[in-house]
Parts: structure tokens; sequence; C-alpha cells
């Protein structure tokens, strides 16, 4: 007898296990191919940008990344998140970045609220205390090194990327804060009863744990920081974040500062899905074969930050479609995923203001859907203190001077046509490779 | 304590301006050599090449201190 020996399956039991496992890592795998190729997709859209020159004596273009822990979990997930997706269009496209970081709730909107108060006292307007410390802040003397040097700023746009509908929230409140309130402290007292820790600096110093490249203090002693974390750490086992300078009750009687620019720096919301739970594997496990789409999403609006075209966020969104500017950006349905509600939702309000304050606008239902998701521990209110501010649970409360200039990237007609052709040709590259 | 003399002066000064010439040179060299590529087209530095010389400048920087802390932390120790 010669030939083809007598060719069998396997058992029915191999069958079944090779099938499930064979499904399973295709699954996978195709997800993270087409993963893959979406930020291909994004990277090559930007990749122009990159190779524009850049005269030697002008600074690159800082965006600055507004990152969270999110609730119930630490800031290695927002970061790591960060990495994944919106990283490599940012390289891509030849971009600096800057970023705010928050470990706790509020965090994010107390480094936010005093960057601000900074670009307001280095624009003149005078606090009333610490003008000796920021004649040596770090940032004042590089400004000075580099005028002298004849160094100049990017001069267009920077542009804001806020990851996650927490990030979101408190980076409104930190807006709203930085430029309706007081530049100085109005409870100085609270700084004295804090122990003498060795932390000489002033109620405007910054507590708050944002991380840049470059530190980001505002203390007169920014070196001294760096040098003995660790015997801060023994004296202050918790920075301490400064309360907000003003409530959003005080906003309609507060007065905006002098040197609010018209626009303030455009800003593009980025999705951030996040879920904890024993009982949600079933969701996580979707979630965990589709990342290509969250990748495409978030391609999308970190390209749309890069390209750097803007408009501004509506005042109510059932005004969208007879908005008069409509013909400059395209229409509803395919930039802007993450526009969910047409009416503005509320989603959990806040028990001890019954009245709604602010107007209603278009930044309000930004990923919303995105707090159904959270954990119920931070949605769980303080007993001892009923009445603090919960930035993450409160209603987001607009003031029409700020939320009137915010503006938001979104992506040009020309631009989402280009985006097709590319993914076009990708799929072409994969089939030739294969041939 | 004697003053240095001025030959002593002359002779630290000329050490420091030839450390300070030689750590710029390194400098200049590895961060070219990482963030320039051979092909180019145009004498200006693109955007992507700025970004990338500034960060590649910065870790330099902050190597050489973490490197000369380390070291004098053990000079110290001795």
């Amino acid at each position: 007898i010669s030939g083809l020996p007598r060719l069998r399956l396997p058992s029915r039991n191999w069958m079944i296990f090779l099938s499930i496992v064979g499904a399973w890592t295709a699954a996978v795998t195709y997800d993270r191919l087409e993963k893959k190729r979406m930020r291909q997709k994004w990277c090559r859209l930007v990749e122009g940008l990159a190779k524009e020159p850049l005269p030697s004596n002008m600074m690159d273009r800082r965006v600055t990344i507004v990152l969270g822990g999110p609730p119930a979990d630490g800031v290695m997930t927002a970061r790591e998140h960060f990495h994944e997706y919106v990283k490599p269009v940012l390289v891509s496209a030849g971009l600096d970045w800057d970023v705010v970081e928050g470990r706790r709730e509020g965090d994010i909107r107390a480094g936010l609220a005093e960057r601000v108060r900074k670009r307001r006292k280095m624009a003149g307007e005078a606090g009333t205390q610490g003008e000796e410390e920021l004649q040596e802040d770090t940032e004042v003397l590089l400004d000075d090194l580099r005028n002298r040097m004849g160094t100049r700023e990017w001069d267009g746009i920077a542009g804001d990327v806020v990851i996650g509908r927490h990030a979101w929230k408190e980076y409104v409140r930190g807006l709203h804060e930085g430029w309706l309130g007081p530049v100085d402290d109005p409870k100085p007292a609270k700084v004295e009863e804090v122990p003498a820790s060795g932390d000489e600096a002033s109620p405007t110093s910054d507590t708050s744990s944002s991380e840049t490249p470059d530190s980001d203090t505002t203390s007169a002693e920014p070196n001294k920081e760096e040098e003995k974390p660790e015997e801060k750490s023994k004296e202050q086992p918790k920075r301490k974040q400064p309360d907000p300078f003003i409530s959003p009750v005080e906003y309609p009687s507060a007065v905006l500062s002098p040197s609010c620019p018209p626009i303030l720096g455009p800003s593009t919301p980025v999705s951030f899905p996040h879920l904890l739970g024993f009982f949600n594997f079933p969701i996580r496990i979707y979630r965990f074969l589709n990342k290509r789409h969250l990748a495409d999403d978030i391609g999308r609006q970190v390209a749309a930050a890069a390209l750097g075209v803007y408009r501004p966020y509506e005042t109510t969104t059932s005004e969208f479609t007879s908005d008069p500017a409509s013909e400059f950006y395209p229409p509803p349905t395919s930039t802007l995923p993450l526009d969910i509600s047409s009416e503005d939702g509320d989603g959990t309000g806040n028990p001890s203001t019954q009245r709604r304050l602010g107007i209603d606008g278009e930044q309000k239902a930004i990923l919303e859907h995105e707090e159904a998701e959270w954990h119920k521990s931070a949605r769980k209110r303080d007993e001892d203190e009923p009445g603090k501010e919960r930035v993450w649970i409160d209603d987001m409360v607009l003031d029409p001077r700020i939320a009137a200039r915010m503006q938001r990237f979104v992506l040009s007609v020309e631009d989402e046509q280009r985006a097709k052709q590319i993914a076009e040709a990708l799929s072409r590259e994969r089939w030739q490779k294969v041939w | 304590r004697p003053q240095p003399t001025s030959a002593e002066k002359i002779a630290a000064a000329e050490i420091e301006i030839e450390m300070v010439s030689d750590m710029f040179t390194r400098l200049t060299q590895s961060c070219a050599k990482k963030c320039i590529q051979n092909d180019y087209r145009e004498s200006d530095l693109n955007k992507a090449e700025s970004v990338c010389l500034d960060r590649c400048v910065s870790k330099f920087f902050e190597v050489n201190l973490k490197v000369s802390e380390k070291m004098q932390g053990e000079a110290g120790r001795r």
C-alpha cells in the first residue's frame, strides 16, 4: 500500500478545544492588527506637520494634556491609556506636550486654576502677596532668558487634550475658577494652620500633584523639592489640595479677568472607557476585542487637535444645525461621535442646589456616557461634609463668558477624505504583502 | 586660607572651559546622531527634529546631573 496516509481529524474533544482557542486567538489578533492600522492611518495623516520647518529661535508647539486617575483607580491606567492611544499621534505630528496630572479628585482643578492664576499674574494683575517669589520663579527666569536670547514662543494656538469625563469636568471647573476667581487666596488663614513642615511657600504655591517634563512648580525653591522628596513625604504625608477660590454660585457676580484671551485654548475631549467590577466582565471582554474602534476614535480626536481646525462650542445643543458658521465644519454625524445626547443631560444631580446654575452648553454633554461607568464609591458623598463640593458628581456649571470662549477641535472635510484614502492605501499594502 | 594664585586661577578656568566645550561637543554629536536623519532636503530643522533635540538635550543634562550626584555621594561616603 502506498500514497498519502489516511488523514484523520483530531478527536471531538480536541476539535472543541482547538476551535475555541483558535477563535479567541483570531479575534484578538485581528483586533490588534486593525488597531495598529488605525493608529498608522492617523499617524500618517498628521505626518506632514512634522516635516514643516521650524526656525531655530522659535519654541515648538506645546499641547497641554489633562490627565487624571479615574474614580476608584490610580493614575497609571490613565497614563497607559495616554501612551497607547494619544501619544503615537502626537509624536507623529511633531508636537511637544505638557501634562497636568491629578491623582485625586480635584487635583486637576487645583493645578489648572493655579496655572491660570500664574498666567494672570505674569500678565500684570497684581496679587497682594508673593511678588518677590514670582521673580525668583524658574519659569519667569526662563522667560527672561528666552527674551534675551531672542527665542520666540510658538505663535499659533496650542491646544488642550482632555482625557476622560472626570478630567473634563475638572478642566471646565478649573478654567472657571482660574479666570473668574480672585488671583489671591480668599482664605489665607488656613495655610498658617498647616504645621511647619519646611514648606515655606505662600498660599499661592503649588501643592497639587501636577507633573510636567520640566518641573512646573510655583514654589520659590523648586530645586529643594526635587532633592528632598523623602523629607517632605515624612513631614507632609498628604499634600494639601488648595480649596477652590470661587464656588459656582458666585460665578454671575464675579468679574472676568481683564487678561482673559478671546479664545480659551481649543480643547478636544478624548474618551477613556474604564470599567471596574466582576459582573462587568462580559462588557470588558467585548471591549478587549474591540479596541480598534477606540483607537480610531481617539486617533481622530488627537489628529483634529494636531491639525488645528477649531470651532466654538455650541451654547445649546439644539441650535447645532442652524449655526451660520456650519459651512466651515462638517455635518455632525461623521465627526462628532462623542456628542450623544441631543438634550441636555444632567446625569447625577447635586441634591443641595435645586435650581440650575449657569447656561446650557455642548460642554455639559461631552463624554457623558462615561459617567455611568464609574464605580459607585465615587458617587458616595462624604457624610462628614455633605455640603462639600464634589467636582465629579456635581452638575457642571457653565458661565456664559467662559463657555463662549471655549473652542473645540474638529476634523475638516478634506482631512476626513485624506484619512479614508490612507486607510484604503494601507489595506492595499496589506494584501500586497500577503501576495 | 591661602588664596589661589593667579596662575592657579587661570589653570582652573582653562580646565573648566575644556570641560564645558567637551560636554558641548559630545552633546551635539550624540543628539545629532539620534535625532537628525541622513536624508534631508532642506537646511531648516523641522518640527519633529526640533522636539527630538529639545528632549535629547534635556535628557543628557538630567543624566549628567544624576550621575554626578551619585558619584559625589560615593566620594562623600569614602
